[in-house]
């Protein structure tokens, strides 16, 4: 696998300027929005103003700044927090981010393991009650929002069954991570199930599954030896487009259950212009997705004999 | 006793809108042991979907009916498992896109193995050497190092080359094989055809070509079979059908084929108008609304399928000599 190993090396490499645009594009959009993190109802005095924007180094160059933010980037350092006094973005990163992994493992591991074997079966059990039901339900949960989801869920589940939390946090108390990990799972399995069925049935329907046929091979083999890796690929491309969804799922799934993620800091940040904050938070974001994409790419040359890595 | 003999087999698909299209209409053939019989027929005349049903490969919405036997015994109805036994072992079939009928994600050696840990219970080890000289035995060199090669390192003749070495690890004593050098340039055609006909002769196994190639027909067929809208129109020994063909639709198909001793004004003969809608099947002759012999009675009344000389058979009402097609030209 040296070959391997280059290739995965050079896409690392090439991921350098990817992460080097969303950053640099992400510090001036934010710059250039109106306002700043020191814009209150009521005007501070200009003194005070001052004073706090040479203790951030707002009134240096805006390049300046720039290049600074890249220095401290590359040592693993986003800086001060605006908004949260005296707490460094990394702390909060640090603080929210376990809380994301908590809630976004468990639906995208569930994406992959409740969602591709429905999609199976489904695919198996073509026009029949086995395919039916499991995509009727799909479709709902592909196209009820979290938004109404997730409440209905606390309606019934936490306020009116009284099985589970409604909401809040309780580091290391898996009871609360629940219902924010099915709302934000939900939609994922479905979404999951209807790609496998789709890739499943097309594949069994290609000539070198009639070939296997033909040799006689038990259906059992010709499922599991022909038509699975083949028709895993689809899922492959799946997974860089699903970790996007669980991010940004996870943001409106931390809001209703009152979670103390990233995702909330994101949102409080950019409604304040707490400028270090949402930057780290993109660049967080950034990498992760970046480095999906990479490991589906990986994961389909592993799959696909065809593709050579070069 | 044939080798198979299918009476009154039909093939119909359920459509999505509730209809049927009936792809083969109660047709009955049979094959001997170490013949080569020809299926001839253009595209929609049903010269596959015989054998896919005889197969057990219809697609999910095709049913086959009628009987099929295979040295006597009964196909069409066969539980999955009793089918399984005889698919791959005693029949195989290898089909036109060799490109796509080998799985791209396998080696060529997990393919062809699979088929003895299956059928011969034997393990990996001799499995592979079985392989090998099957490899060798369709001419292709460096077996062992091809074993673990993919498909798509392979030219398209030479994956059919291991396309019929893998059908024919088990010596079967049927081979269908579904226009196996459709795909395939002019030259690389004739050495698969080459090689069809020297296992044939070694192992006697009796091989079913369909084509709609009148060409290949007369290099490899002994008997042959003119289909058309599901049916059969003409059946004779290869000889016969070239020479005294009594179909108008034979005929047709021959004037079709652009032959360069013959001068035909710079136009290549045609058959005018289109194959049959099978969803919709005129009930007389399905032919009858493209024939130059047409008569009242072709549109109305199926004509049987009957001798019209030694070994030789037709369905056409018509009694009178061909040869319109002759003149017009």
């Amino acid at each position: 696998m040296g070959a391997l190993a280059r290739y995965t090396a050079r896409r690392l490499l090439g991921a350098i300027p990817t992460m080097l645009v969303i950053i640099t594009l992400s510090f001036f959009l934010l710059r250039a929005a109106p306002g700043g993190p020191f814009e209150m109802q009521r005007a501070l005095p200009p003194q005070v103003k001052l004073n706090l924007e040479r203790m951030y180094h707002l009134n240096l160059p805006l390049w300046q700044q720039y290049l600074d933010y890249l220095g401290n980037i590359l040592h693993g350092n986003f800086g001060p927090s605006f908004v949260y006094r005296s707490i460094t973005v990394n702390q909060l990163i640090g603080q929210g981010f376990p809380v994301d992994i908590a809630i976004g493992v468990p639906a995208l591991l569930g994406a992959l393991l409740l969602g591709i074997p429905l999609g199976i079966v489904s695919a198996l059990k073509q026009n029949s009650w086995l395919d039916y039901f499991p995509m009727a339900v799909a479709m709902v949960g592909i196209s009820i929002p979290t938004f109404v989801l997730a409440p209905v869920m606390i309606l019934v589940l936490a306020v009116m069954l009284h099985w589970l939390p409604a909401g809040g946090w309780s580091a290391g108390d898996p009871l609360y991570a629940i219902l924010p990990a099915v709302a934000l799972g939900l939609p994922l399995i479905a979404y999951a199930a209807r790609v496998m069925r789709g890739s499943m049935i097309e594949v069994l329907n290609s000539p070198y599954i009639r070939t296997a046929r033909a040799k006689g091979l038990p259906e059992r083999t010709v499922i599991l030896r022909h038509a699975l890796r083949p028709a895993m690929l689809p899922m492959v491309s799946f997974l860089g487009p699903a970790v996007v969804n669980t991010i940004t799922g996870s943001i409106v799934v931390e809001e209703i259950f009152g979670l103390p993620g990233i995702g909330r800091f994101f949102v409080d940040g950019a409604m304040n212009r707490d400028y270090t904050l949402v930057m780290g938070v993109t660049v967080l974001y950034g990498l992760l997705i970046v480095l999906f994409n990479l490991v589906a790419d990986v994961l389909y040359g592993i799959l696909d004999p065809r593709v050579r890595f070069q | 006793m044939p080798v198979l003999e299918v009476r009154n087999l039909s093939v119909r698909f359920a459509t999505v809108s509730g209809g049927t299209v009936s792809a083969v209409n109660d047709i009955s053939l049979s094959v001997e042991r170490g013949e080569v019989l020809g299926i001839v027929g253009e595209s929609g005349s049903g010269k596959s979907q015989t054998w896919l049903g005889v197969m057990g490969l219809l697609a999910r919405n095709g049913r086959a009916e009628g009987s099929a036997r295979f040295d006597g015994r009964e196909l069409l109805g066969l539980s999955h498992g009793a089918l399984n036994e005889l698919r791959g072992a005693r029949m195989g079939m290898i089909f036109q896109d060799p490109m796509t009928a080998l799985n791209p994600f396998l080696s060529v050696g997990r393919q062809m193995t699979e088929v003895l840990q299956r059928h011969r219970g034997m393990d990996r080890r001799a499995a592979e050497r079985e392989c090998i000289a099957a490899l060798e035995m369709v001419h292709i060199t460096d077996a062992p190092r091809r074993l673990a090669m993919h498909p798509h390192e392979f030219s398209g003749g030479m994956r059919q080359r291991v396309m019929i070495a893998m059908t024919m690890l088990t010596r079967p004593d049927l081979l269908i094989c579904d226009e196996p050098t459709t795909f395939l340039d002019v030259t690389v055609q004739r050495q698969i055809l080459a090689l069809l006909d020297e296992l044939r002769q070694r192992f006697n196994t009796a091989i079913v070509f369909i084509t709609h190639d009148l060409g290949v027909i007369a290099e490899i067929a002994d008997r042959v079979i003119v289909m058309y809208g599901g049916r059969v129109m003409e059946q004779a020994d290869v000889h016969t059908l070239f020479a005294d063909y009594r179909h108008p639709y034979t005929e047709g198909l021959l004037r079709s084929v652009p032959r360069p001793d013959v001068t035909s004004h710079g136009k290549l003969a045609t058959i005018a108008g289109n194959p049959p809608d099978l969803a919709h099947l005129p009930a007389g002759c399905p032919f009858a609304p493209r024939c130059v012999y047409r008569e009242p009675r072709c549109e109305t009344q199926m004509p049987e399928l009957l001798d019209v000389g030694p070994a030789h058979w037709r369905a056409c009402h018509h009694v009178g000599a061909l040869g319109k097609l002759e003149t017009a030209a």
